[in-house]
């Protein structure tokens, strides 16, 4: 019983002092950059210089036609059929010129409202972009969805969640299909989609829950996507 | 005796002898004392240390009941248990590779898999001491033990730990997986630049300040590195107990083998069910609570709460879940009382029969 109770004291103490270490040993690594999320020319929501909510669309394709990330010849445009206003754009992963070993393949689609830029969705084809690379630069989000989807429900517990990290502060969005949905939070998890939207105009989503904590089963909802 | 207190000629007896001598092999306990089992010796009580007369007495008993057929069936559970030890470790090895928690790669015949040696060591705990008393008892030597200077406590506290320490191997080995589990979960808590302990502290219900988390998880890890040899003794001291009660010594192995295991199923069986929605629908009420505890260190034993995926449950879901490790932990001393109440009973029923026996 005294062993038991001797033991059990100092094993605890021991491991306190193995999770402190591994807190801090945590916190002294540094931040991982976001590739290709985070752009250093601009303030956040950004990407290549695009600014949600303040860049024109014909500035938007001057910009688009110089980044290492897009293709010349896969860009293409939909406008408005009767006043020829660009509406939306988008290209893939077609000749893009970017390091592909770093950023993987990246597919993007911008909506443009009224001649300027509305949204920015950029999608991570090879997901090269972590959770963890979010959450170390950006910080816990201010909201969280998590979705299974009604139609595939019946598959079983091994299936996909979709599950959106919200950071309308910058008017960012995270994405990604993670299996199975029992999973907590975890570094490791690929986001696929990022979404840029100005923050006044951010969408609210009315099935989100505030953050409470990384069991992204809490969060979870049943919802036909 | 020729005079001589039979306690002192029992020891003398047993320090000449080396252990095994009587099969022709000389395993000598003594020779083979480890330098580090000498500095925690103060740790144990005189009875449980190896120098103890009954307890090498109790191991050259195991090294003459064995047939070389025995010995054969041994090794070979034994290389099956290093073979499943080893596949357990690269299982959770891979899984983090991989970059995702444990749970995330694993299904319902994995963790199977995790549990059939720690229900295999709660068995042969129990068969490891179930002939502990009947068999002297059976042979006419329960009474020359008994009238020894050796205390009929001490006789059984020595026996039960030369039970435990037959199967170090087996809680060794599981010990040290666990303590894989323990490091990985480390290397888990430092991601997200070191902020999950954060995370999890702040989904608590009620709300708990950050060293009060990190106490009650350090906790719930030593509970759960703990659990296989606390219970293995809790174990070990119900065949000690049945061994004293019990004359048939068949009929004890059986009893003290079966009801572990018998325990283990009915409690599993009652309560997976009841902690399946955890996550879905937060447990607010004592009762589920409890349900969530008893799951933990009994059908689970002790697991989960080396599992980062467990712990976001218990934290998120469970409201005051951050006390389940202390709890558990607990537990483990309750156990260990029940272990030493075990050994009581066994002594008071052990001197009835030395006394019938002089009679």
């Amino acid at each position: 019983m005294q062993t038991v109770l001797r033991t059990a004291w100092v094993l605890t103490m021991s491991l306190a002092a193995l999770l402190a270490a591994a807190a801090v040993a945590g916190a002294l690594q540094p931040a991982e950059p976001l590739p290709g999320v985070v752009d250093s020319r601009c303030p956040m929501p950004c990407w290549q210089g695009i600014r949600p909510g303040v860049t024109a669309a014909d500035e938007a394709v001057s910009l688009l036609s110089i980044s290492p990330f897009v293709g010349m010849h896969s860009l293409r445009f939909i406008e408005d059929p009767t006043t020829g206003e660009l509406l939306y754009m988008y290209w893939d992963e077609m000749e893009s010129r970017h390091d592909i070993r770093r950023y993987g393949q990246i597919r993007g689609e911008i909506r443009i409202h009224a001649g300027v830029v509305w949204s920015v969705d950029i999608g991570y084809y090879q997901r090269t972009v972590t959770l963890g690379d979010v959450i170390t630069q950006m910080g816990i989000p201010e909201y969280v969805g998590a979705f299974v989807d009604y139609n595939t429900a019946s598959k079983g517990p091994g299936q996909g969640a979709i599950i959106a990290l919200y950071y309308p502060e910058v008017g960012l969005k995270i994405t990604g299909q993670w299996s199975p949905w029992w999973s907590p939070l975890w570094t490791g998890m690929r986001v696929q989609q990022v979404s840029l939207t100005a923050p006044s105009r951010f969408p609210a989503d009315p099935d989100a829950g505030p953050w409470y904590g990384p069991a992204l089963r809490n969060y979870m909802q049943y919802r036909e996507y | 005796m020729s005079g001589r207190p039979a306690g002192a000629s029992l020891q003398a007896r047993c320090r000449r002898e080396p252990v095994g001598s009587q099969t022709g092999k000389a395993v000598n306990v003594e020779e083979n004392r480890l330098t580090w089992l000498k500095i925690m010796a103060p740790l144990f009580p005189p009875w449980a240390r190896l120098g103890h007369p009954i307890f090498q007495w109790e191991l050259a008993w195991r090294q003459r009941s064995r047939g070389r057929f025995d010995r054969l069936v041994e090794r070979s559970i034994g290389v099956l248990w290093a073979a499943v030890i080893l596949v357990m470790s690269v299982v959770v090895i891979v899984a983090r590779a991989q970059g995702e928690p444990l749970a995330a790669n694993i299904g319902g015949g994995v963790w199977l898999l995790l549990w059939a040696p720690h229900l295999a060591l709660r068995v042969t705990a129990g068969l490891s001491t179930a002939e502990a008393v009947n068999r002297e008892v059976e042979a006419g030597t329960w009474a020359s033990l008994c009238v020894t200077a050796i205390d009929v406590r001490d006789l059984l506290g020595a026996k039960w730990s030369a039970g435990l320490w037959s199967l170090r191997g087996l809680w060794g080995g599981l010990t040290a997986f666990r303590g894989v589990l323990v490091a990985l979960l480390l290397f888990d808590f430092a991601q997200f630049r070191g902020q999950y302990l954060t995370f999890l502290v702040d989904s608590s219900l009620p709300p708990v300040p950050w060293v009060a988390g990190l106490i009650a998880v350090a906790m719930g890890m030593a509970a759960g590195l703990m659990q296989p040899l606390v219970t293995a003794g809790a174990d070990a001291a119900f065949g000690v107990f049945v061994s004293a009660h019990m004359r048939s010594r068949a009929l004890a192995r059986l009893v003290a083998a079966v009801t572990p295991l018998m325990a283990w199923i009915i409690l599993a069986a009652l309560l997976w069910p009841a902690v399946q929605n955890l996550g879905w629908q937060p447990v607010t009420t004592p009762d589920g609570w409890l349900l969530v505890l008893v799951f933990s260190i009994t059908a689970d034993m002790g697991l989960g709460l080396l599992s980062m995926t467990w712990l976001v449950q218990l934290y998120g879901g469970v409201d005051w879940g951050f006390l389940i490790g202390p709890a558990a932990l607990l537990w483990l001393v309750g156990q260990a009382l029940l272990a030493g109440g075990f050994l009581r009973l066994a002594g008071r029923q052990a001197r009835r029969l030395a006394g019938g026996g002089q009679e």
